[in-house]
């Protein structure tokens, strides 16, 4: 092989395979990129079994050919070089860098060991907008579980019908389900759970995306494809069957309590502080307007730190109402709604409550409360 | 092909189960070291995700990559070995998130524990859940040399398969047929082995294990005759090998042992089972100085030998009083 690049587009190549190079591993190949050439242009690709990414910069081909060296000694050696013109030669089992007069060796292995990047062919295939899937993952992947005892939980469920993908997380304690429109309706519905991680690489690498995104889903449901501009990303998918959410989703409400997000948000960091050894419990009492305006009192306490009450003006519908959640999850989820009003829907103080954006259809939140001595 | 020797019930057993789909989702592999553990595991994790229609072939590529190390979807984790030195919770549960994934490359995720006996404690217990019902894609198989060694917990979860040391014949006709070795040197080595034929064939390409045992046995021979100071010479020689490592003493105990075993052999005149055939005269010589008590009463002796150095005993005087007492 012998190919040159700008280093500039080789450094930031590397940069996005990165991700997906195995930390650690029972096979140490995967700890390596592979650098092959395709179509007059260079293919970087990295694997950790789980996540492949490949990536394709623009390169000048003198001879075709591939290899794989180890992803952290290239990347850290190519992003020292200037911003210069890079000549890469392979050299039976190393490969050798040219940078003006920079200089290196390094020693890989086989390409041929290194593991198939899974075809992802004949399959489905459905297109979003990056901005529409960026949205979504942003509002539900928070939730996913973080341990592996209940493995589809680590996963984000993602369903096709009709002209939208609706993204659903839970960990047992919430449950978010974001629906997003796709470009162009889908002739079948499809069903398939995308590990979390898998999620976050991609919408890190949405950011500077402007062209839809391609969504292939192999025959078989193992697999699935991202296809960026220049981008491939391919994720195994999780096995099993997703809980069904939709009944989780309570019908009613008794009360209805409107407040605003941002303020919201401030008074429930405000009374985290004091949660913090009190199980991270915070209290939230709606008062209906009775004469003038309704309200909402935020509060927490915990034996050694002490307490605090905050109160915000709320549109309170229905009876009033006390519920305690845990003040963790309330962050996360005002975190991620951009709409300036929220909606807060409860029953009573043991039954789940309901998050939703107002002005926005597109978002549901169920919070589990906590049990508490009123 | 099956690539283990001398194993023709495990294999048809296995290759029943494959035929009809009804292979047991865990296995465990008990059998002596060096009998054909891991190589039928790993022939197991070829033949489930071979390419060819009678699995396994050896020669497609899952299977050479299988046997290459370099399949993606088949994990070997030796406990013994430094690297994964401390298998804990977290090795178990990194196998945990990555069973719960579909295979990568081919159809079968087989995730190949050898020394499984030397899990600790919570390791196993977490392993629990996954050994009863893995993902409809994940194969376990674990590897022991002892069954009482495993948690019956374990145990219970896996489909038990026994490889048993090969008859001495067997053992020797498979060396000569498959492995091309002259009948001589077949018979040594077979009888050498125990009936393990993974051992034969190692020491068959490597001189170095039959000179060693050479070295050995030459100080047996020595040390039958020497007077008092020289024996308490090589006792030390060991103490000092036994501070290094505590396998090659344990090994030249066993091969004592078995030295020892010939000559209640020759004593008793059965001499066609004896293990070191190429040193007839030397055993019978030394059978003749020597009464039927007196060899048993050494045998005790040197039986209880690693049983104390496990214990901890110093291991110099151990070795003293071992050779002091040889008759």
């Amino acid at each position: 092989m012998k190919v040159s690049c700008v280093q500039e587009n080789l450094s930031k190549g590397l940069g996005i395979v990165g991700r997906a190079v195995a930390t650690r591993t029972t096979l140490p190949i995967t700890n390596n990129v592979l650098i092959a050439t395709e179509d007059s242009r260079l293919r970087l690709t990295a694997t950790n079994l789980e996540i492949a990414i490949s990536c394709w910069i623009g390169a000048m081909v003198e001879e075709e050919g591939a290899i794989t060296v180890p992803a952290r000694v290239l990347s850290e050696f190519i992003s020292s070089l200037p911003s210069e013109r890079i000549d890469l030669h392979v050299v039976r089992q190393s490969l050798e860098l040219k940078c003006l007069r920079f200089e290196a060796r390094i020693s890989g292995l086989d390409a041929d060991d290194f593991p198939p990047i899974p075809k992802v062919g004949d399959g489905k295939t459905y297109q979003i907008e990056p901005d529409a899937l960026r949205a979504a993952i942003n509002q539900v992947v928070f939730a996913t579980a973080s341990e592996d005892t209940r493995p589809v939980l680590t996963g984000v469920s993602a369903e096709f019908e009709d002209e939208t993908l609706t993204l659903a997380a839970a960990d047992g304690f919430r449950l978010a389900v974001h629906r997003a429109p796709l470009s162009g309706s889908v002739d079948e519905r499809a069903e398939i759970i995308i590990p979390s991680r898998s999620l976050i690489e991609l919408n890190r690498l949405l950011a500077d995306q402007k062209e839809t995104v391609d969504i292939s889903i192999n025959p078989n449901k193992s697999q699935v494809l991202f296809r960026l501009k220049d981008i491939e990303i391919v994720s195994q998918l999780l096995q099993g069957t997703f809980p069904n959410y939709r009944q989780l989703i309570p019908q009613s409400s008794t009360t209805r309590s409107t407040v605003s997000t941002p303020e919201f948000l401030r008074a429930t960091k405000t009374a985290s502080i004091f949660a913090r050894d009190g199980n991270g419990i915070v209290r939230l009492q709606m008062t209906p307007a009775e004469a003038g305006q309704g309200s909402m009192n935020i509060s927490a306490r915990s034996e050694q730190v002490g307490d605090n009450v905050g109160e915000i003006d709320a549109e309170v519908e229905g009876e009033a109402a006390k519920i305690a959640f845990n003040g963790k999850y309330l962050i996360d989820v005002l975190s991620v709604i951009h709409e300036g009003q929220v909606t807060l829907e409860t029953t009573t103080p043991s039954s789940p409550g309901v998050l939703r954006p107002v002005g926005s259809e597109t978002y549901v939140h169920i919070i589990m409360p906590m049990f508490v001595q009123w | 092909m099956w690539r283990v020797l001398g194993q023709p019930k495990v294999i048809t057993l296995l290759q029943r189960s494959l035929q009809s789909g009804r292979l047991a989702h865990a296995h465990v592999f008990i059998g002596p070291p060096h009998v054909g553990k891991l190589t039928l595991a790993v022939n197991l994790a070829q033949a489930l995700n071979c390419a060819s229609p009678d699995p396994p072939c050896g020669e497609c590529s899952p299977c050479r990559r299988i046997a290459a190390g370099k399949h993606a979807d088949v994990q070997i984790l030796d406990l013994l070995s430094s690297e994964v030195k401390g298998i804990g919770i977290d090795q178990i549960r990194d196998i945990q998130s990555v069973a719960s994934l579909p295979p990568y490359e081919g159809r079968s995720k087989v995730f190949i524990l050898d020394n499984a006996d030397l899990l600790s404690h919570e390791a196993a217990n977490c392993l629990l859940k996954t050994l009863e019902e893995p993902p409809p894609t994940v194969h376990l198989i674990l590897l022991t040399i002892s069954r009482s060694r495993l948690l019956p917990t374990v145990l219970s979860r896996c489909q038990e398969v026994n490889l048993r040391p090969v008859p001495l014949r067997t053992a020797r006709d498979i060396l000569v047929r498959d492995c091309g070795l002259p009948s001589e040197k077949a018979d040594l080595l077979s009888r050498l082995s125990g009936g393990c034929i993974g051992w034969a064939i190692t020491a068959s390409r490597d001189d170095g294990v039959l000179q060693e045992r050479e070295e050995r046995i030459a100080a047996f021979i020595a040390m039958s005759s020497a007077g008092p100071g020289r024996r308490l010479a090589y006792a030390a020689e060991l103490a000092a090998q036994f501070g290094k490592g505590r396998d090659r003493v344990s090994e030249t105990l066993s091969s004592w042992l078995l030295w020892w075993r010939d000559l209640l052999l020759v004593k008793a005149g059965d001499e066609q089972y004896i293990t070191n055939i190429d040193h007839r005269t030397a055993l019978r010589s030394q059978a003749d100085r020597l009464t039927v008590p007196q060899i048993q009463q050494f045998i005790r002796h040197l039986r209880a030998v690693p049983r104390q150095l496990e214990g901890n005993v110093n291991p110099r005087l151990a070795l003293e009083v071992l050779l002091l007492d040889m008759p």
